[in-house]
């Protein structure tokens, strides 16, 4: 699955780190979202559209 | 600077050890109070109070720290289990077959006993080696596919 999320991050300035500090997951979950080798879960899902104000759409595409 | 996830863990473990050692040290007092000098009588009470210690360390530190996993390396550890637990069952396999083939001499010689308990214990522990193993070779493959 495709997604925006390393894009949010650098418009954001924060670091792989940093992200997964505000969703409360490890570093190594939000780097391999960003890569696309983990699709994350529905609740995660709307956590990381939550946290940068999008729909869940706008953030991730089913390809 | 540990991030909260790692402090939360680092807690857990805490917790964990602290309470195994009030565990072992609190039961020991209590059991050396009753029994007095009498160590031979008391051995087994330490026993059980070491292994109670054991077990909250094994138990409370397991579950803390499983909450504080995140879904995706909740989902690694799921899998790897998985995955380990059968190829462990795979592997063990033939011990057991070696067991039936020569009425396990081989084994007996090679644990030096030829008793049921230290068979058992000889099924046992190769079973949990070997699931351990396999889960660990497991969760480095994901991680290396992964990463």
């Amino acid at each position: 699955m495709k997604n925006r999320l390393k894009a949010l991050r650098a418009e954001r300035g924060w670091s792989q780190a940093e992200l997964a500090e505000r969703l409360d997951v490890s570093r190594q979950s939000v780097n391999a979202i960003e890569t696309g080798k983990y699709d994350p879960s529905l609740p995660l899902a709307f956590r990381i559209a939550r946290l940068f104000g999008q729909s869940i759409e706008a953030i991730f595409e089913d390809r | 600077m540990p991030s909260h996830r790692q402090v939360a863990f680092i807690r857990s473990v805490a917790i964990a050890v602290v309470g195994a050692v009030v565990i072992w040290f609190g039961a020991a007092a209590v059991i050396l109070a009753v029994f007095g000098h009498d160590l031979q009588a008391a051995a087994p009470w330490l026993a059980l109070a070491k292994f109670a210690s054991l077990a909250w360390v094994a138990a409370i530190g397991w579950a803390l720290s499983w909450r504080r996993l995140d879904e995706m390396e909740k989902e690694v550890r799921k899998l790897s289990w998985f995955i380990g637990s059968t190829a462990a069952i795979l592997l063990t396999a033939p011990i057991m077959l070696l067991w039936l083939l020569n009425g396990g001499a081989f084994l007996a010689h090679l644990i030096k006993r030829d008793t049921p308990g230290a068979f058992f214990a000889l099924g046992w522990a190769g079973l949990v080696f070997a699931q351990l193993l396999c889960s660990l070779v497991a969760r480095a493959g994901w991680w290396a596919v992964k990463r």
